[in-house]
């Protein structure tokens, strides 16, 4: 058995998602992060590369996505589900749905999530995988830090994958220095609804 | 010499003289006659096809006519004059010279290019019937009598049955026995499928007197288009005409360096180790220097192999590790890519619906008790070539008798990734005695 055991780094090369179910959560800690364009990248890369079945979860009281997906559908636990790409779409979404929705289905969920307030930071909670999308520009750090000061939201720091959208290296490794955490460059993706061979890489990385 | 049958003469319409002249009767009924005519202005000759008013079918002479009308096409013949007498109706219509293809395949035995081609034809006469106009017009009547070879044209002739799809659900049910399908038969469910059922009745025929009789790839377009089964059946005409296009490349392509461009993989049975065979195949190609690309049919094997190898690369939605070369199938929401050219090697798994434009079958069979005994139609045909995994030797020489071929027994191997020097030798003494490539 012990032996088995030592093979285990076996299912760990490249870092590919093995399992049948996870929910990703992504927050901004402001508005305008492009936390909806990596949201939809995400689920894109889940179904059309990882080959699974995905249910995209806009968690925001007006839909930003209406237009651009929203053309055939069905329901899924009484919420319609905009079927685009092979991406199922849950536009604008409550907190409380999104919960039912997350205990009912068996498929990945990418929950893209407004604003981290009361209500919609309890599903954000409740996601194994939680990243969280800001910028270290001069002008925007600042919101940053004030996120991570927050008390309000309950989350223990170590779960939470930390981008930048800024992409200095210099103020990265401030920032690692100052919270402990690691902050990562923030992947740029031309096209969401038509992804690139080398945006995969970082796809997969902010899901594993 | 005209001839005219005694008592035919009163199905000819009155007051033609002047236009027509009557040389010959080729059809008659108590009501209807079909007759070969001269067009006197221009010395030509016609068919014209007239009715009796007080025949119940009256109306059908007319619909044929308006049918053919709003039709233009080379293929399909013109109608020249629609009018009435006191007591018949009756229209005008091209004569169409040539032989039939029944007459045709009575004398001639059809190379495989020629059956390709006229298939090819006909489908495309099919699919103006079932696109060019306001509805789908449903010819219901094909047969090789019907399809008239001329020197440098196909045409179809005998519109007597046709019908506007819309008409289906009150048209009488018509059709030849052993050319139109049985729900044209039945007068149930009538659409465009009853034609692709015929067509492919008629490639049938053609296959059987031609060179190609045992091409399976024809075969499985033949069983897909004739499926009794309305939700199995090949769904449009053009995909028919898709499907036999893709086989006339395939000729132009087997001119190449090596005789094959897809060989699939197929098993008997779960487990019979189809897919380590499919990409030690892809591995030996490409250890021979011949682009080769693994694709599976059935499932996401090569994104499987992205997951456990390391220092696999992806490029334009190909995976590459050492000698693998995999295809991966992208969703919607990626970039696409145009497929490389090369030998492709496709994992069909266990599914024997393989791709009609496959050179090769390798169909795996295993040797254990609870593996499957039945074989597909085309087991025994040249194209397929039977390996027998995880076997003995005598388990692999009662396949061979059971078949009456030659059954290669396929080395047991432990290394998963790598192609192994028994497997090279099996693999090389394969390709060698199938002559596989060119010698």
């Amino acid at each position: 058995m012990k032996r088995f055991l030592r093979f285990k780094h076996w299912n760990k090369n490249n870092n590919i998602i093995r399992n049948n179910k996870k929910t990703i959560g992504i927050a901004g800690v402001g508005s305008n992060y492009g936390v909806t364009h990596i949201s939809v990248s995400l689920a894109n890369y889940i179904h059309s590369v990882l080959k699974k079945q995905v249910i995209y979860i806009e968690l925001r009281d007006k839909s930003d996505l209406l237009n651009v997906v929203g053309t055939k559908g069905d329901a899924i636990c009484g919420k319609e589900a905009f079927l685009y790409k092979g991406v199922n779409y849950i536009l604008a979404c409550s907190s409380q749905s999104a919960m039912d929705i997350m205990a009912a289905t068996d498929a990945w969920i990418v929950v893209d999530t407004s604003s981290l307030d009361a209500d919609y930071g309890a599903v954000y909670l409740q996601c194994e995988t939680k990243i969280m999308i800001g910028s270290m520009q001069p002008w925007k750090r600042k919101y940053y830090y004030e996120r991570l000061r927050t008390k309000d939201i309950r989350i223990n720091m170590n779960n939470i994958k930390f981008y930048d959208t800024y992409k200095n290296k210099r103020k990265m490794n401030e920032f690692r220095n100052l919270t402990k955490q690691q902050l990562r460059e923030c992947p740029h993706i031309e096209n969401p609804f038509s992804l690139q061979e080398k945006e995969f890489e970082q796809l997969n990385e902010m899901i594993t | 010499m005209h001839f005219r049958k005694e008592g035919a003469d009163k199905l000819i319409p009155t007051g033609i003289d002047d236009k027509y002249e009557v040389i010959r009767i080729l059809q008659e009924s108590a009501a209807t006659a079909v007759l070969l005519v001269n067009y006197k202005p221009i010395g030509a000759f016609r068919i014209l096809k007239a009715i009796h008013k007080a025949s119940p079918d009256a109306h059908s002479i007319l619909s044929e006519a308006h049918l053919l009308q709003g039709i233009k096409s080379s293929q399909i013949p013109t109608i020249y004059d629609v009018d009435t007498t006191k007591e018949m109706i009756y229209f005008t219509e091209e004569y169409v010279e040539g032989i039939s293809l029944r007459d045709y395949l009575h004398k001639t035995v059809l190379s495989r290019k020629d059956l390709i081609r006229i298939a090819i034809e006909i489908c495309k006469i099919i699919d103006i019937l079932h696109t060019s106009g306001a509805e789908p017009i449903l010819y219901r009547d094909m047969k090789p009598e019907h399809v008239i070879l001329q020197e440098d044209n196909i045409k179809l002739i005998d519109f007597g049955i046709a019908i506007k799809k819309s008409e289906a659900k009150s048209a009488k049910p018509m059709g030849t026995p052993g050319w139109a399908a049985k729900e044209q038969l039945e007068g149930s469910n009538l659409d465009e499928s009853c034609d692709i059922y015929s067509v492919g009745k008629v490639i049938a025929f053609m296959q059987s007197h031609s060179d190609a009789a045992d091409d399976f790839r024809i075969k499985r377009i033949v069983e897909k288009t004739t499926d009794p089964d309305l939700s199995k059946r090949t769904k449009t005409i053009r995909e028919v005409k898709e499907q036999l296009e893709k086989l006339k490349i395939l000729n132009i392509n087997n001119k190449g360096r090596y005789l094959a461009d897809k060989i699939a993989v197929v098993g008997a049975d779960h487990a019979v180790g189809v897919t380590h065979i499919a990409v030690a195949f892809n591995r030996f190609f490409n250890s021979r220097g011949i682009d080769s690309y693994y694709k599976d049919m059935e499932k996401d094997s090569v994104l499987n192999i992205w997951s456990n190898l390391k220092g696999a690369k992806l490029e334009g939605s190909v995976l590459y590790h050492k000698s693998f070369r995999g295809i991966l199938n992208y969703g919607k929401a990626v970039k696409q890519y145009a497929p490389p050219n090369g030998l492709y090697v496709l994992d069909c798994g266990t599914n024997i619906d393989i791709p009609e434009d496959v050179d090769l079958i390798i169909y795996v069979v295993g040797s254990a008790l609870w593996n499957q005994a039945s074989y597909p139609s085309w087991i025994k045909e040249k194209d397929v070539i039977i390996i027998n995994n995880f076997s003995d030797r005598i388990s692999a020489m009662h396949i061979a008798k059971e078949l009456s071929k030659k059954v290669y027994r396929y080395p047991l191997v432990e290394n998963k990734i790598d192609l192994t020097k028994a497997e090279d030798k099996v693999i090389s003494a394969i390709l060698r005695n199938e002559k596989i490539f060119k010698v």
